[in-house]
């Protein structure tokens, strides 16, 4: 995915501009499984039913507040790092 | 929920007031904050603040970082060590919120600080937050229907500590941190990820570690003694 159609997504969610170019970054380098599910979202707005550790996209949405994109971020870490960011998740916002 | 107000804790049922966590306040009529990309471009951390301690208080006085960091594993350790979190799990939510209260009293004269502390209603997985535009702190009201205070002094001593790397920023000669830190958080707060955005992010920023850190290393040792 271009990387303009990238950013203009990032500030038509709200992102500001300090986040904009190490989110496009987090994007490109996605785990496969994820950035399938992402560009599927940008593209025709299906929500994947994922779950990662235990967490879904919907989940991580209706109970963290998580933007869209925040959550695919969420679940590319819980692949990635997956003991840092269950405890990280349990412990919650503060 | 009944209201309290117990030495300056206040206890707001159905509070409009919702914070997911990170000092930046969005009253909402339901659901989490969405800001709109007006909203994120117009806001300005330092647009408006309070300063993070009271004139009456020692606002000479220099706090050591080191100094006080032990100061407060004492708080913790006589907080165990006088049974107070016994006290806890047996009192109902006014007791409970005494208790927290003069807990937090002990912190904030440790740390030179003078961030006003409230309970409120928040969605489950929001602990509280730190406001440096109103000084204020805001925790979930939940932690009083728990008999366990352990995360509820972890997250007042996690809260406090951003109250703290405020006042290192507004009065850099009042502390002992040293200056090429307090520019961290100083470009922190004011490019400040938020854990919607990015969870990860948010979690590994700067400020949040530093508070972490602190936290759950003044629990650790304060408990220590008390296993």
């Amino acid at each position: 995915m271009d990387k303009q159609i990238l950013r203009q997504l990032l500030i038509d969610n709200g992102y500001p501009s300090h986040m904009i170019e190490k989110t496009i970054e987090k994007i490109e380098h996605f785990q496969p499984k994820v950035r399938k599910a992402f560009d599927s979202w940008v593209t025709s707005g299906k929500e994947p039913n994922m779950k990662i550790q235990d967490y879904s996209f919907a989940e991580l949405r209706r109970d963290y507040g998580m933007k869209a994109i925040g959550a695919f971020i969420t679940l590319d870490w819980l692949i990635r790092d997956p003991e840092n960011a269950t405890r990280s998740l349990k412990r919650g916002i503060r | 929920m009944q209201q309290f107000a117990i030495h300056g804790i206040e206890l707001k049922p159905n509070s409009p007031y919702l914070n997911a966590g990170h000092w930046e306040i969005h009253q909402r009529p339901e659901g989490f904050a969405k800001a709109t990309t007006s909203e994120v471009q117009s806001f300005n951390p330092f647009s408006e603040f309070k300063l993070p301690w009271s004139e009456t208080s020692a606002d000479n006085e220099v706090i050591n970082d080191v100094e006080m960091k032990k100061g407060c594993i004492e708080v913790v350790q006589n907080f165990f060590g006088e049974g107070l979190d016994m006290d806890f799990a047996e009192k109902g939510l006014e007791g409970r919120c005494e208790i927290a209260s003069s807990f937090y009293d002990e912190v904030k004269e440790q740390m030179g600080i003078d961030a006003k502390l409230d309970f409120s209603d928040m969605p489950k997985n929001s602990l509280g937050g730190y406001d440096p535009a109103t000084n204020k702190m805001e925790l979930n009201s939940s932690f009083l229907e728990n008999h366990d205070c352990r995360d509820l002094m972890n997250t007042i001593l996690h809260e406090s500590r951003h109250a703290f790397q405020n006042r290192c920023i507004q009065n850099p000669d009042s502390v002992t941190v040293k200056q090429n830190i307090i520019d961290v958080w100083k470009d922190n707060f004011k490019n400040y990820i938020r854990p919607e955005d990015d969870f990860e992010a948010y979690e590994n920023q700067e400020i949040e570690k530093d508070a972490n850190y602190f936290a759950d290393s003044v629990m650790r040792k304060g408990e220590l003694v008390y296993g």
